[in-house]
């Protein structure tokens, strides 16, 4: 007996050693991946800037700093919230509602996405949705397509949400500025096509989950756990009501004042700012930490989308439409497909950027009286291209680096891991039910 | 599901309290069976009594080598709140499986958290006692492996070190993953049937 302690006690104190030793170049390069990606993206926007003869100082002036600003201020926002313990309760509410059933996890999952993309910004929303997902996904026995399903429907439905509202993404908030059309009309016309949206995107990811047949036994101790494992952690309710304050007047402050009075980024800073010192106040700690990877990452697309719109190529096939596509009804759907593919390759940011002076000029002329569907249109374009593909959404990669840091473990005992290549399918089919809903609708109301 | 990696968060009690509502099902047999003996139906009282039998020794510091929020919460419940209970965590828990399970606390008692490798501060044979848990297989004490290398690590504490199982088995029954103590290691243990 004590020659078998002995040796599982080596075993467990050796078990630090992985095999990671024994693996190859090709697990070394699958590592290195994203900061392969960054360097890459970087490298080829410099190329093609030489190329065209930009000059790169041009392009950085130009260069989508506030997106990076917002993106790192609100990861550190969420971090605050997170603080409070409410994500505990959600999750613990939501496992017990859906008492561990995968396919009832998704939907309702999926649902709070949608309504919490749709006040707030989108990357805060995943970001506050995540830890939530990760207690529970950990307790239920999850396979690898069950977590590829669950993300791809979560990413889809974030983006979904944030084009519900002026407020809900950046795409939106650039809509609103340009004064195509009012926060209202927008919310009006808006939120019911990506409510229907995402409920078609819920029900048709959600009927691709297995029903379980099982006596539910595991999944009533699995949740029976989670509550356990949060028994005793208590809300702060007294500072996230403060904290809930500064959200609203930070996304009024977002619709309500004009962009070149007060920079969305400037807003966010104050913001977090504010929250920051009542957390201190209330003697809460204030978590500082973020992943700057995923930042890196963003920054480098940015930087090459930023390189290929100063290249005028967009503007040159906007121009070449309008000159052979006569039917104004057509037309907006051509530069719908475009600006979906431009958002999908380049990500949303840019493409919004890009693509607002073609839309703009569509709005003041022959489809004036229709500004209000041409807005939200484009902002459906936008929309679907960036559930095309990991690096579309501006979520997706944060995402993606949360997931694969979060360890979750399927049955078989392997590490789940979700990136680009795990993405790829799911996007093609997230793109091509919101594009599609979003052209029957145009079709319709033009 | 990782039944041990729970335990290993919230106790073997909690867990067995989880594990009594559902150890009727086949499912749970075949899935958490192999890992962690199925506790009886009276787990509850068990703690309860467990509780009492080990707020008798009067002591003012109790030592736990696994997280058993469900036994702190039955002593803060019978005690006047006066004790402290150390829950020593094995230096290798995820860290935000130990962030989670600090603030996961029971209150209504003073309750602290020790990482291993440290040492707790004025824990005496006079004032303070190890509680190691596991379950009972025949006469064999059986432990999990955090707890077995804990034990080894704390075996300078000269005071008492009591045995409290979840569960106990007329037969020697060993489970994937469990070790058995040398019962020279421990100065008392729990009985249900006494």
């Amino acid at each position: 007996m004590n020659d078998i302690i002995s040796i599982e006690q080596r075993k467990l104190f050796f078990k630090g050693k992985t095999h990671k030793e024994e693996r190859g170049f090709l697990y070394k390069l699958n590592q290195s991946a994203s900061q392969i990606l960054v360097a890459v993206m970087f490298v080829m926007g410099s190329i093609v800037a030489r190329f065209f003869n930009i000059p790169v100082k041009s392009v950085m002036n130009n260069y989508s700093y506030d997106v990076l600003v917002i993106l790192i201020v609100m990861e550190l926002f969420t971090n605050l919230i997170a603080e409070t313990g409410i994500m505990q309760l959600l999750a613990i509410k939501i496992a017990e509602i859906s008492k561990g059933d995968k396919r009832l996890c998704l939907m309702m999952f999926g649902g709070m996405m949608f309504l919490i993309s749709s006040c707030l910004n989108n990357i805060t929303a995943v970001m506050m949705i995540l830890p939530i997902l990760f207690v529970l996904l950990k307790t239920l026995e999850v396979d690898r397509k069950y977590i590829c399903v669950f993300f791809a429907t979560i990413l889809a439905l974030s983006n979904t949400g944030g084009a519900a509202s002026p407020v809900g993404d950046f795409p939106a908030i650039i809509i609103m500025t340009s004064g195509i059309t009012s926060f209202l009309s927008y919310l009006t016309h808006a939120f019911p096509l990506f409510a229907l949206t995402s409920v078609i995107l819920i029900v048709v990811w959600g009927l691709c989950v297995k029903k379980q047949n099982d006596d539910g036994a595991i999944r009533e101790l699995a949740v029976s756990n989670l509550k356990s494992q949060y028994k005793n952690i208590g809300i702060r309710f007294d500072i996230l009501k403060w904290l809930a304050v500064v959200f609203v007047g930070m996304f009024l402050a977002w619709s309500i004042i004009p962009q070149e009075v007060f920079p969305p980024e400037i807003i966010a800073v104050l913001g977090y700012v504010i929250a920051m010192v009542i957390c201190s106040v209330k003697k809460i700690g204030v978590g500082q930490m973020m992943d700057l990877k995923s930042v890196l990452t963003i920054a480098s697309f940015l930087f090459f989308a930023q390189v290929i719109s100063q290249t005028k190529i967009l503007d040159m096939i906007a121009t070449y439409l309008q000159c052979n596509i006569e039917n104004p009804k057509l037309l907006v759907m051509a530069i719908m497909v475009i600006t979906s593919l431009v958002a999908g390759v380049f990500s949303a940011g840019p493409a919004a950027a890009s693509m607002m002076p073609i839309i703009v000029q569509l709005c003041n002329g022959p489809l004036s009286a229709q500004a209000d569907w041409i807005a939200v249109a484009y902002a459906a374009a936008i929309c679907a291209g960036s559930s095309l593909f990991m690096w579309s959404a501006t979520a997706g990669f944060i995402l993606s680096g949360k997931i694969n840091g979060a360890n979750i473990i399927e049955e078989e005992g392997k590490v789940v891991n979700w990136g680009v290549k795990q993405y790829f399918k799911y996007g093609i089919i997230n793109y091509g039910i919101q594009i599609s809903i979003a052209l029957i609708a145009m079709a319709i109301v033009l | 599901m990782d039944i041990q990696k729970t335990a290993r968060e919230i106790g073997l009690f909690e867990t067995a309290i989880n594990l009594a509502k559902v150890s009727n099902s086949l499912d749970v047999m075949k899935k958490v069976g192999d890992s962690m003996p199925l506790p009886d139906t009276d787990i509850r009282e068990r703690v309860e009594c467990i509780s009492k039998w080990l707020l008798g020794f009067g002591k003012s510091k109790y030592m736990f080598l696994t997280p058993e929020i469900a036994l702190a919460e039955e002593m803060a419940k019978q005690s006047e709140g006066m004790e402290e209970i150390i829950i020593a965590i094995p230096c290798d828990m995820e860290t935000e499986t130990k962030e989670r399970l600090k603030c996961n606390l029971p209150h209504g008692i003073i309750v602290t958290v020790l990482e291993e490798p440290f040492f707790p501060d004025t824990f005496f044979p006079g004032n303070g006692m190890l509680v190691i848990c596991g379950y009972l297989g025949g006469e064999r004490a059986m432990i999990l492996p955090d707890t077995y290398r804990m034990i080894e690590h704390y075996s300078g504490f000269l005071g008492k070190k009591v045995f409290v199982p979840y569960v106990e088995f007329s037969m020697a029954v060993r489970y994937e993953g469990w070790m058995e103590m040398n019962p020279q290691r421990f100065s008392a243990k729990w009985r249900g049937a006494s």
